[in-house]
């Protein structure tokens, strides 16, 4: 299912809703997290193993700087309210449950779903939509295979899918 | 393995003993007019999926049945999409399949494909993986009447 997660994008003329808005502090943590990972899914992974990390080898409030200056304390609102890191916790273990079944989804409408609830619908069809393009795309250049599982891959596999036509009512 | 399609009809056995050396999960349950065999597909992160083919030498086009889970419409009273009568999934028009394809290469990847549409249809609302729609009902009709008989 991972390669349906590698279509993610933000809608461009789209509401952002609230929560997936962003601040300096949680761009940071991203960024501070990200090391190359080659999918968004694989990104999306890296950096919530990397926020547990720190969350969890730490003894109080992680504590993150600006990294463009370090005399800013980006985490101040931790420092001074705890409730709050509570909460950033608290979303943490929430999202990294979410996406742990995103990344062990087995169907699409499982998969639909499970995106919704953490990126809004838009964001989750456009992914669905996106992903069914890109495999449109490799049957009209016959790059499209399948393995012995039956999973459709456009790297080596048992046979070609071949040209075809599904017809009866749409 | 090596197969390409000769124009000579292949036979149960020939078909079976292909479609078992590369999807190994598929059972030959039954022998004769048809040759029926049962595997399990997991398409690009869908399923998995139960799946029946049915073969009649040289007779008629394969049927393919999904066997488990049951497909179910989207909503109720609609039709799935690329879906006989009788359930069974449409896969091809007629002059995209002859008895002298094997079916590993032509039947079974083309039941992968339909499966993960059928999913994306259920999240989405859309058929995206083309074929005959509206403007072909006459076609659509005319095949299913063939089907059922």
């Amino acid at each position: 299912m991972g390669t349906v997660l590698l279509t993610i994008s933000q809608p461009a003329s789209k509401p952002v809703p609230a929560y997936q808005r962003t601040c300096p502090l949680t761009r940071t943590l991203a960024g501070q997290g990200y090391t190359g990972a080659m999918s968004t899914a694989g990104t999306m992974s890296e950096v919530l193993q990397y926020l547990r990390d720190r969350v969890a080898a730490a003894t109080g409030p992680i504590e993150v700087r600006n990294p463009a200056n370090d005399d800013e304390l980006l985490s101040e609102q931790w420092e001074k309210s705890p409730a709050a890191y509570r909460e950033f916790n608290r979303w943490l273990a929430w999202f990294t449950n979410e996406w742990s079944q995103v990344m062990a989804a087995q169907r699409v409408p499982e998969l639909h779903r499970l995106l919704s609830t953490l990126f809004g619908e838009d964001v989750a069809i456009d992914a669905i939509k996106k992903h069914a393009a890109q495999t449109m795309d490799l049957r009209r250049s016959s790059q499209l295979k399948v393995q012995s599982s039956g999973a459709m891959t456009s790297a080596a596999g048992a046979a070609v899918v071949r040209a075809n036509t599904f017809y009866g009512d749409e | 393995m090596a197969m390409s399609s000769s124009r000579r009809n292949l036979s149960g056995d020939q078909q079976g003993a292909a479609l078992r050396s590369v999807f190994k999960t598929f059972r030959q349950v039954a022998r004769g007019n048809p040759y029926v065999w049962e595997g399990v597909l997991t398409p690009m992160g869908c399923g998995p999926y139960s799946v029946r083919i049915a073969y009649y030498p040289g007779l008629v086009r394969p049927r393919v049945t999904i066997v488990d889970p049951v497909l179910v419409p989207r909503e109720p009273g609609v039709r799935i999409p690329h879906t006989f009568k009788s359930g069974r999934i449409c896969l091809h028009l007629n002059e995209e399949w002859e008895p002298s394809m094997y079916l590993h290469q032509t039947i079974v990847p083309w039941t992968c494909l339909w499966l993960y549409y059928y999913e994306v249809w259920h999240a989405t609302g859309e058929w995206l993986g083309g074929g005959h729609g509206a403007a072909n009902d006459q076609v659509s009709a005319d095949i299913d009447s063939k089907e059922q008989a």
